[in-house]
């Protein structure tokens, strides 16, 4: 209830006056800290009225690389001129690393003078709610914009060429909505009692086994043991929940997913709650998503109006609530106890496990988490050849599946796109339009920051050896390029792939791009437990520093070494974080000292 | 620069379930509330190469570390063991006087009484267990989770192999060893000064494990460092969030132990600090200053501003042979030491050290007290007799008056060779009456020159909060406590000298054959049900009841309808009946189809305290003893008496009403015959008359036959207002049992929070404070109450209430009088 009641007031006044929130207390008969402990661990909501014009700017990898800082810092000069308040801020990630550099401005203005002589705090603040959003723009566009210019447009995802009716997951491609949530209506007409049901579950499980469908989020689970995990999990209620939170630099295929196809994800997560018995369904998304809030929320009624979703679905005694949960903002939400916990009204701080989210998730009940992308290919698999056709659609036998990757960086068509498990890299850059500018590979970031930046080329000697022995014989560096993307194969590798990839090109500077990478981990820590909290702040300063010029070689090599302060707090970080963010913060900073010297050397003191 | 672990360490990242996620049938397993049954459940595992068996669950314990009892057969709350749990139990085994000096796994951020969070990961340990290898698999192989795992949270699971820093496993304490210096190098960095003295608990942890660990707190500090400002705005605490590491204590005892509810976590990541109410400074937040969250802190985040200013300190000191005791020197000695710094420091006025001569008497018996003495040198004799007696006439005068008189010494009379005697081997004596609230049982004076340290009752409940003087103090109270009930219980009264000497020394005898002591001391929580009607009394732990403090409620069922049939105050007893059924005495009485059941239900109406023999034991007692086994029959007799007029009169409410109401625990009770009573609201103005204008008392509350029990202070004979003030400004005055509250009261609102009728009332007082070498009017919660016009010349005969009602219907009279006078009115 609190951050609903939150948004409502937020959106009222255009911020949380200190009133609403003693009053808020009361209504709630909760204490003022547990309302603090909220509204101040989220960005989106402010206890101070906002200024005339906000201006987010995004500063993380792509635009970052597109040059997001400098943005900040020319807007920043140029908003000092203006007579209008003007609020220039570098933010984290707004999921339009396709179109860098992402911008996104709030005009809190009244729109018009009756509403300022009334003094009517709603008129004049609602207006302002709806940001005008600039990709790839000029700061000329920006700055016009920010000044009240009304005539440049505002950039939506849904500008972007639709080709929804090209990809694969899409089993209704080029099909009218009817004859959409077919998997809905096999489940149902399936049998009436609940051992008959049973069958299909067993059924629907095996076609997720047969496909090999693994969590599409980072981790790379195996769905149907989850679904089964879930399923014969102890309790009276069970939940279903989506995370559509996508807030990591360089992943934005969720979006697409959220906006194009919300009827294969609303199909998949129905589904999962008919095999798990659960009754109540979340789509969280991030709140930056405004378009794809809107199709998922329409699509979740279509799907009422259907009958598949909401009580009694095609007049049986199975129901199933769905509803989106809109998040109130940060990296940390994407972590799925974390995300359970911004539900549950807390501050979105990752829980310890054990427990697992299956046995004890959401208000502590069992608890179904997939990403967006695994409950909608979820339609696809068990309505096509039992799984079988999914398998088939990697580049070799080896393989299996497909899935969606985002990329963006130096190539000339960043892109969301679906392609075979297996491609090469070098081959993906290529479906992206190639290198931008005819630059040659420096660095490829795999997994947003998390995996650090790993060299278009490294030396054998990276490797451990068991990983040496792989390779053909006589072989002297690995060109990435040639590496087949698959979550087990690079498991092998030991290294990261998630679904957001950044390439760089040789004119980066990756002493920037990673300092960027570091401060981003800083912003988005949680704070909850003390290696990351101060860890991440820790490694900033490093990052700083040598950014600086104030280190001689020697003591960048000191820090680097494997006795070294950074080696040491990077394990310490990895060994005994809560969770994930804390465990890969450290990674742009030990990768760019591992695989770029050349590029430390160059901003050491002398 | 291939010198990288880069590619080595990924793996961690990876780890998406904990190595104990599931269990030994890969089934994950769900963390539920632990029931009863898993202390009955064993869980063996390995700590630092050594094997313990643990149950499944442990008993949860309050903040005071005593285990929370439920009922009178003794029944506890369980909570899933932990590994910091398991260990601790090994610790135990090898050291049961000092276990944690035994412990290997350092904590920052847990306490034992509040929930774990796990946010320091100071208590990280390797967990592991063992897999068949997977080349051959006829070999176990020990197998270690990429993480290391908190042990303050982590439930043991079965087949766990824990390494600590000190393992015998040099790879895997060495490697716990290097998270656990990185970690205390990153706090001790951010905010431990650099001239840090070992004020709390993180800089002795940090200075204790510097030469083990190698620690360096100047290699991890920040490049600016943080740079808050302080909270100077609470008139009790400063608050530095450059020293705070949100640990989460003090979030936790605010809202955990005192529920407060004021402080939380504000901001997010690296300028998160903790936070009152709506980030408010802490003097404007709606925070009582209890101080819980500063006893709490670790650090010097929460810290006391200036010493408790208590008017007892100030004219103690002006006696002779009274000195001050500074908080370095608290350390030194063997129990306050337990103290944290600031406490001693905050409460150094609740401790005296007293030089004393031949003869010098430290209390007396039967006064109320709020003080104990901390032997130090010298022997003392105790006394069962009150000195005062054979002095009739001579108004008594109390400690209390004495020490505020100026301390006139009286000519104290001979009192013969004392009862016994205590020296400094025995720590610490006249602690009982702090512990319970009951009058002093004995009379204490010097043998010869020596020392004691006069503490005030909240340094005694403070200690109780370090387990090991918790320890010492409650194995000192238990065995005083049952040697004292079996010297004066009556149920022993009409036995012979001799044989009541055999029964005694065979109680305080251990049990040859289940090796217990053969007596127990229990303690109940109000509402605990001790026994049910119906229930079986015959098995071995069925057990006869002696109530040493408190009230015990006796009701029975009559037709599904529960009718209270008796309530036991001090000194009763109750549970034979059951246990000695087959004995011929009795076989008349008992009606057929009760035999070995409990005949009613036995609850606890307030804090209880019991002295319980088992079966077995009290079978024997009696067996051998054919005068109990009089006192039985007729105490038998008369129940069943008392069963047959509850089960054959129509329902009265009397008894229910006189229990549900507390009024057998008042002494004090202000009642107005509503017959009589006209409005007229004298009482009420006299109040105000010799209270500064404010009235103390109100002329409402609950009806009690034809009497209202106004909501002044009762003068309960077990208060519940004593319990927990910080500062020990409330208590039991001198002759007229009246509470007083004194006036370096901090307004905290325990004591009124704490009385169940609602007769302590806080208001507001404008006072006169520094700040920064101003004097500048702040305004100051205080409690107050009646004080039975403490102060009024003349007013020890009639309070001014009762004096000035004109019609003749306020009356001051104990609970018991009250049922009485009701009780005839109805024959």
């Amino acid at each position: 209830m609190i951050v609903q009641e939150l948004y409502k007031i937020q959106n009222q006044h255009g911020y949380l006056p200190r009133v609403e929130l003693e009053g808020l207390a009361q209504r709630l008969a909760t204490p003022l800290y547990r309302i603090q402990e909220v509204v101040s661990f989220f960005p989106h909501f402010r206890i101070t009225p906002p200024p005339d014009v906000e201006v987010h700017v995004c500063i993380d990898m792509a635009c970052h690389l597109r040059g997001g800082e400098q943005m900040v810092t020319e807007l920043t000069k140029r908003a000092e001129g203006s007579e209008a308040k003007i609020e220039v801020c570098g933010v984290s990630c707004l999921g339009r690393c396709d179109r860098a550099v992402a911008v996104r401005v709030f005009d809190h203005r009244h729109t018009t003078t009756s509403d300022h002589a009334s003094g009517n705090g709603h008129a004049r603040h609602s207006a302002g709610h709806e940001p005008h959003t600039l990709l790839g723009r000029s700061v000329d566009d920006v700055t016009a914009v920010m000044n009240g210019d009304k005539t440049i447009k505002n950039d939506l995802d849904a500008d972007l060429p639709d080709i929804s009716d090209r990809w694969r997951i899409n089993l209704y491609a080029n099909k009218p909505a009817a004859e959409r949530y077919a998997a809905i209506n096999r489940f149902i007409a399936s049998g009436k009692d609940d051992a008959a049901r049973d069958v299909e579950r067993e059924r629907v499980l095996k076609a997720l086994e047969t496909g090999n469908l693994l969590g599409m989020g980072g981790a790379g689970g195996r769905t149907y043991k989850k679904w089964g995990e879930v399923r014969k999990a102890v309790g009276d209620v069970k939940y279903v929940v989506c995370n559509g939170d996508e807030s990591e630099p360089g992943t934005f295929k969720d979006r697409e997913l959220l906006l194009r196809t919300p009827y294969l994800i609303v199909e998949g997560m129905i589904l999962a709650g008919l095999i798990v018995n659960a009754e109540r369904g979340y789509v969280y998304i991030r709140h930056e998503f405004e378009e794809q809030i809107a199709s998922v929320r329409a699509e979740i009624e279509r799907a009422k109006e259907m009958g598949v979703c909401g009580d009694n679905i095609l007049g049986t005694t199975q129901s199933f609530q769905l509803e989106v949960f809109v998040s109130p903002g940060g990296y940390i939400c994407g972590e799925q106890t974390a995300l359970i916990q911004a539900i549950q009204d807390q501050r979105a701080e990752p829980r310890n496990r054990p427990p697992e989210l299956q046995t004890n998730g959401l208000w502590d009940m069992p608890t179904l988490l997939n990403n967006v992308e695994t409950f909608a290919w979820v339609p696809a698999i068990t309505e096509k050849e039992e799984g079988a056709w999914f398998a088939a659609q990697a580049t070799k036998e080896e393989f299996k599946g497909a899935r969606f990757f985002s990329v963006s960086g130096d190539v000339n068509k960043p892109a969301a796109v679906e392609v075979p498990i297996g491609i090469k890299i070098g081959e993906l850059i290529e479906r992206c339009g190639g290198m931008k500018d005819g630059q040659k590979l420096l660095a490829i970031a795999l997994s947003g920051p998390s995996g650090g930046f790993i060299p278009a080329k490294f030396p054998l000697e990276a490797f451990p050896p068991d990983i040496v022995k792989r390779l053909p014989a006589g072989a002297t560096e690995v060109d990435i390029c040639e590496l087949e993307l698959d979550i087990a194969l690079f498991r092998r590798w030991k290294l990261m792939m998630g679904a957001g990839i950044v390439i760089y090109g040789d004119k980066t500077n990756l002493v920037e791009q990673a300092l960027a990478c570091l401060k981003f981990y800083k912003r988005e820590s949680c704070g909850k437990c003390v290696p990351c909290r101060i860890g991440s702040t820790r490694m900033v300063e490093w990052g700083e520093q040598l950014q600086q010029r104030s280190v001689t070689k020697q003591e960048v090599e000191l820090l680097g070494s494997s006795s070294g302060p950074l080696q040491e707090l990077a394990m310490t970080m990895r060994s005994t974080a809560i969770c994930g963010l804390g465990t890969v913060a450290p990674n742009p900073l030990t990768t760019l000292l591992a695989f770029f010297p050349e590029q430390v050397a160059s901003y050491t003191k002398s | 620069m291939a010198d990288n672990n880069y590619f080595d360490s990924m793996s961690a990242v990876w780890e998406e379930e904990g190595l104990f996620a599931r269990d030994m049938n890969g089934q994950l397993i769900r963390a539920e509330q632990a029931t009863r049954k898993d202390f009955d459940e064993r869980i063996t595992l390995t700590i630092d190469g050594e094997e313990i068996t643990v149950p499944k669950a442990v008993p949860q314990t309050d903040s005071q570390g005593n285990i929370i009892i439920v009922d009178g057969s003794g029944r506890t709350i369980p909570r899933r063991t932990t590994i910091y749990d398991a260990a601790l139990l090994l610790a135990r085994k090898k050291n049961p006087q000092n276990p944690r000096a035994e412990l290997n796994i350092p904590t920052v951020c847990h306490a034992e009484h509040l929930p774990p969070v796990g946010v320091c990961r100071v208590c990280s340990v390797e967990v592991a267990r063992l897999q068949a290898d997977r080349k051959d698999p006829t070999k176990m192989r020990e197998v270690a989770g990429e993480k290391l795992v908190p042990a303050c949270v982590h439930p043991v699971e079965p087949g766990m192999i824990i390494h600590t820093h000190k393992s015998p496993n040099e790879k895997a304490a060495g490697r716990v060893g290097q998270q656990v210096k990185v970690l205390l190098e990153l706090l001790g960095g951010d905010h431990l000064p650099a001239d840090t003295k070992d004020e709390s608990e993180l800089a002795q942890l940090v200075t204790k494990l510097k030469p083990t660990l190698g620690i360096d707190t100047q290699r991890l500090v920040p490049l600016r460092p943080l740079n808050y400002k302080p909270d100077f705005t609470s008139s009790l605490i400063n608050v530095d969030h450059n020293a705070c590491i949100l640990c989460d204590r003090c979030a936790r005892a605010c809202t955990v132990i005192k529920e407060n509810f004021v402080i939380g976590r504000t901001g997010k990541g690296y300028s998160t600090r903790i936070g009152f109410d709506l980030n408010d400074p802490m003097g404007e937040s709606s925070c009582v200053e209890c101080g819980e969250c500063m006893l709490h802190c670790p650090t010097t985040a929460l810290t006391f501003r200036k010493p408790i200013d208590s008017d007892w300190y100030r004219e103690q000191l002006k006696l002779p042979g009274r000195f001050e005791v500074t908080p370095e020197e608290m350390a030194n000695d063997r129990l306050l030491r337990a103290l944290p710094y600031r406490y001693r420091q905050w409460n150094q006025t609740s401790v005296v050290r007293r030089k004393v001569k031949a003869g010098d008497e430290l209390c007396i018996l039967g006064e109320h007290g709020n003080t104990a003495f901390i032997l130090r040198e010298g022997r003392f004799g105790i006394y069962l007799q009150d000195p005062r007696a054979g002095h009739q006439g001579q108004r008594a005068v109390g400690v209390w008056e004495r020490i505020f008189s100026g301390g006139t010494v009286k000519k104290i009379p001979e009192l013969g060779a004392p009862n016994f005697e205590v020296s400094p081997a025995d720590l610490i004596i006249g602690e009982m009456t702090c512990m319970n609230h009951y009058p002093r049982t004995a009379t204490i004076r010097a043998l010869n020159d020596g020392e004691v340290l006069e503490i005030r009752r909240n340094m005694l409940y403070t200690l109780q909060r370090n387990p090991e003087s918790r320890e010492v103090l409650d194995s000192v109270y238990r065995s005083r406590a049952l040697s004292n009930h079996l010297k004066r219980v009556p149920f022993f009264a009409t036995l012979s000298d001799a044989e009541r000497k055999a029964a005694q020394d065979f109680l305080t005898q251990v049990d040859p054959q289940t090796k217990q002591p053969r007596v127990k001391l229990v303690r109940l929580q109000p509402g605990q049900t001790i026994f049910r009607q119906g229930e079986s009394a015959n098995e071995s732990q069925s057990g006869f009841y002696m109530v040493r403090i408190g009230h015990v409620k006796v009701s029975q069922t009559f037709g599904g309808e529960e009718r209270v049939i008796n309530y036991l105050g001090p000194d009763k007893n109750f549970g034979e009946l059951g246990l000695l059924a087959d004995y011929e005495e009795l076989r008349d009485v008992i009606p057929a189809g009760l035999e070995n059941r409990r005949t009613a239900t036995c609850t606890a109406l307030d804090d209880v305290e019991l002295v319980v023999i088992d079966r077995d034991n009290f079978r024997q007692l009696v067996h051998e003893s054919k005068p109990l086994r009089k006192v039985i029959a007729q105490q038998t007799a008369a129940i069943m008496q008392q069963r047959q007029d509850a089960a054959m009169r129509p329902t009265t409410p009397l008894l229910e009403e006189f229990t549900s109401q507390g009024l057998y625990n008042a002494q004090r009770l202000l009642v107005l015959d509503l017959e009589s009573c006209t409005r007229c609201d004298e009482c009420v103005k006299a109040c105000a008359d010799v209270h500064d204008g404010v009235t103390r008392f109100i002329r409402d509350g609950l009806r009690f036959d034809k009497w209202l029990v106004a909501s002044a202070c009762r003068s309960c004979s077990d208060p519940y207002c004593l319990v927990g003030c910080p500062v020990d400004a409330i208590h039991r005055g001198g002759e007229r049992l009246e509470i007083k509250i004194e006036s370096h009261c901090i307004g905290c609102g325990q004591c009124a929070n704490n009385c169940p009728y609602g007769n302590i009332n806080m208001y507001s007082e404008e006072q006169k404070e520094d700040y920064g070498g101003k004097r500048v009017a702040v305004t100051r919660s205080k409690a107050t109450m009646c004080d039975l016009c403490h102060d009024v010349p003349g007013a020890e005969k009639e309070v001014s209430c009762v004096f000035a009602c004109p019609h003749h219907a306020a009356f001051r009279m104990s609970g018991p009088e009250l049922l009485k006078l009701v009780a005839n009115d109805h024959k």
